[in-house]
């Protein structure tokens, strides 16, 4: 906090992630206000002069990259941890966005959200980019390994697939390589209605807080609609795959979830009862529903923003540990299966294979996006 | 279906002299393996000498079971019904037998598994270990795997601690002497809606279910020796279902997996890939000739690489996610006896991806080891299988192991149940 005003901090770390907070910065830092400072770190000084983020932070000595070696990325972390300490200071929530294809983005992001930590109060959260599905698999490897060092530090990570839900092949690249500022513009949006605007139902930051700090896998997303069930439908937008960050996960596995409602004086008591009723029977019974409605009466349209997280979040108990010092059997942990509905060739109306939040029902060719020889 | 009637006295089942000495003295088990592809059944007899001879065996096409589960009961016990009676006319010459009371196999989604453990503080006061006290110990353990939906299958206690000394067996925990004693477990359980359906379906068909048994468990007890079930071995089971494994380290089983992904899955991949109903689809992946560049189904011609890729991406995914779940928890380095594959798995692309995927470890095929007489059954002097009825004609295939695999169990659960008065539940594994 600085002059009792709540930071928050967009950290690109990287190539990827500063072009993405590059891009956010130019796009909404007028509508985000003072509460929102942008910074890219990277390890190549050249690509860092040519953003456009408005803090920059060189990381490292030798200024030329990491050429996609993760624990150069880290080391260069660990050797400017005083100018990122520096950068990190009074923040209340540090959100990091990085691509996991690289060597700064997978070796920097978890010694700045380790830092990031050890500020009191601080949540830290982030956004990652993972390589294409045709991308080799030693870049896939890779990625996955450094998202789960990522996860080690940071509670909340949103996973992007470079290229998922792509619809239209045809469309420009530049424009899949922006699919992660989606997500992260969703999230910092979310964040300025909760703290600068005082809602008809309100969703307080602590809240927010509480939900952001739920470890496991997360879910974002945006959906806007008119009409007689527009909060309904605007809710149903906000929770398809085509609009959130990872179109495998399930809300059903959801710990937390935050749902702020945005629209004009004229949504009804019973249009906020159907949708409620409609999102409370498609989540679990376990997960805990934290929501705000924003009056604006500008607002032609509903707007929902909807953020999930604690998915499949493990916990063990056990009371071996009372008896002696240490486990025994070590990390060894069992999955659940969940099960929701999903029609599809011959499991139409069974009930779905879920694991660690993806559908196996549906092809692999299709969920990988392979492209089959004609 | 009308219920199956008791085979008649013939003078081939009389012309066995001993035949009413055999009952007294031999047991006589059966199993039913409820594949989504394929029902199998077997009957056995444990000789007073422990050697559990194969005396029946048969086989249908299933139906009415996706992934593990009972989706169509009729269905179902329709095709357990013609397995049936395939085993027990197969053993009718022999001896009257009829499946009753039977061992059946659960998989996939119906299956999961927990890591508990339970604790016994300052109660051994007498400063030792007794048989008594570990069964309490049992009882706390069952007591936690059981829950309002869940049923335990299996409890294989994994290591046993008295005052901070470690053992892993029953027999060696007896040796020990403190004030302090903890059970840490593997509890494999059971959807328990799941298992009345099965049990339901069966009962339809005439059966009474004895007791349920993991898949991948029944296979390591078919194709594993004792030494490499003490040394650490991983077995893979990949059905039309499922694709399940159990590893197995100091005699019991320390961990498990179940993935509702198996066979079907690549098929129906196939068939919305390139838009053709399923039938057609699995005929296609069972008979589609790799070294021509194009196959024609329906008449229509598609590319053998386009097949290819839709059947590599789906077995590379599976085996992906068994070889995610056996690093992440540290399994890898304990695994000293080699991986077996079984079911599907045994096929050569998913052998190929396991290998390297498990580069360091010996990654096998793995079939039942059944010897036609029981004394050439070298290194397995208990609870051997072997079938001198069968001789050339028993043919065995791929997907054999389970249903084998449950006659060893139920033999030894008759054992546990008789000599150590246990729930039947735990595993001692002194027979097998």
């Amino acid at each position: 906090m600085r002059d009792n005003q709540l930071l928050i901090k967009v950290i690109g770390v990287g190539g990827c992630g500063c072009n993405t907070v590059s891009s956010i910065e130019e796009k909404c830092k007028d509508s985000l206000g003072p509460n929102f400072e942008f910074y890219g770190v990277d390890t190549d000084f050249i690509s860092l002069a040519n953003q456009k983020v408005s803090h920059k932070v060189r990381i490292g000595t030798s200024g030329i990259g990491t050429a996609k070696d993760p624990q150069k990325g880290a080391e260069a972390a660990q050797r400017s941890l005083q100018e990122l300490k520096e950068m990190l200071q009074d923040s209340d929530i540090v959100i990091l966005c990085a691509g996991l294809s690289g060597g700064t983005g997978s070796g920097a992001t978890g010694v700045i959200a380790q830092a990031a930590s050890g500020i009191e109060g601080c949540v830290v959260m982030a956004s990652v980019t993972l390589p294409f599905y045709y991308d080799d698999v030693k870049k896939q490897d890779a990625a996955q390994h450094a998202l789960r060092k990522i996860k080690e530090v940071v509670p909340v990570v949103l996973p992007v697939q470079n290229g998922a839900g792509v619809e239209d092949e045809n469309v420009p690249f530049l424009e899949v390589l922006r699919a992660t500022d989606k997500n992260v513009m969703s999230l910092l949006e979310m964040i300025r209605i909760i703290i600068s605007t005082n809602g008809t139902e309100n969703l307080d930051f602590s809240e927010f807080l509480s939900v952001a700090s739920t470890s496991g896998n997360a879910m974002i997303g945006i959906g806007e609609a008119t009409g007689e069930q527009a909060v309904s439908v605007a809710i149903s937008l906000a929770r398809s795959p085509r609009n959130v960050n990872d179109r495998d996960l399930s809300l059903k596995n959801a710990s937390k979830l935050a749902l702020i409602t945005m629209g004009n004086a004229g949504i009804t008591y019973k249009q906020m009862k159907d949708a409620r009723s409609t999102l409370q029977n498609e989540i679990g019974r376990q997960t805990e529903v934290f929501s705000g409605l924003y009056v604006d009466k500008e607002m032609e349209n509903v707007k929902v923003i909807l953020f999930a997280t604690g998915m499949n979040d493990e916990s063990e108990k056990s009371a071996y540990s009372s008896v002696v010092e240490e486990t025994v059997a070590g990390p060894m942990k069992q999955f659940d299966i969940d099960f929701l509905s999903e029609d599809e060739g011959r499991f139409k109306g069974t009930a779905p294979a879920f694991f660690e939040s993806v559908n196996y029902d549906k092809p692999t060719f299709r969920r990988k996006n392979i492209r089959l020889e004609q | 279906m009308a219920p199956l009637k008791s085979t008649p006295a013939t003078k081939t089942w009389r012309s066995f002299a001993n035949i009413s000495e055999i009952m007294a003295k031999d047991k006589i088990y059966s199993a039913i393996d409820l594949g989504t592809q394929t029902i199998r059944a077997a009957i056995g007899r444990l000789s007073d000498d422990s050697s559990l001879e194969v005396i029946g065996y048969g086989t249908s096409q299933s139906n009415g079971i996706i992934k593990g589960r009972v989706e169509d009961i009729k269905a179902a016990q329709e095709a357990v019904s013609k397995a049936v009676l395939a085993a027990e006319n197969d053993v009718k010459s022999r001896l009257d037998h009829r499946m009753m009371e039977v061992t059946t196999s659960v998989s996939g989604a119906v299956v999961s598994s927990e890591t508990d453990a339970t604790n016994m503080s300052n109660s051994l006061r007498s400063g030792e270990v007794t048989e008594k006290l570990l069964s309490e110990l049992d009882a706390k353990l069952e007591e936690l795997f059981t829950h309002k939906d869940l049923k335990p299958l299996h409890i294989y206690v994994t290591e046993y601690n008295v005052d901070n000394q470690r053992e892993t067996g029953h027999e060696n925990v007896l040796e020990l002497k403190g004030e302090r004693i903890a059970a840490q477990a593997l509890g494999i359980v059971g959807d328990s809606r799941e298992l009345d359906k099965i049990a339901e379906m069966l009962g339809n068909a005439g059966h009474r279910v004895d007791c349920f048994c993991f898949d991948a468990v029944a296979d390591g007890l078919a194709v594993l020796t004792e030494d490499q079930r003490k040394i650490g071995a991983l077995v893979v089971k990949s059905g039309a279902g499922s694709t399940d494994f159990a590893f197995w380290k100091n005699g019991v089983v320390q961990f498990i997996g179940t993935f509702p992904v198996g066979g079907d899955h690549v098929t129906n991949d196939l068939a919305l890939g390139l838009n053709m109903p399923f039938g057609t689809a699995e005929d296609l992946k069972c008979s589609y000739d790799k070294n021509q560049s194009e196959v024609r189904v329906g008449g229509k011609l598609y590319k053998t690489r386009s097949v290819e890729q839709i059947i590599e991406a789906r077995t590379e995914e599976t085996v992906l996610l068994i070889a995610d779940l056996i690093k992440r928890n540290g399994m890898l380095s304990q695994i000293q006896g080699g991986v077996f594959l079984t079911g599907n798995a045994s096929r050569s692309s998913f052998i190929n991806y396991m290998r390297r995927e498990f580069s360091s470890l010996e990654v096998t095929a793995a079939l039942p080891v059944i010897p036609s007489e029981k004394e050439s059954c070298a290194g397995e002097e208990k609870g051997r299988l072997f079938s001198p009825y069968y001789g050339n004609k028993f043919q065995l295939d791929a997907g054999s192991a389970t249903v084998l695999g449950m006659l060893k169990y139920a033999a030894q659960e008759d054992l546990n149940k008789s000599s150590k008065g246990s729930s039947g539940i735990f595993k001692f594994f002194n027979l097998l």
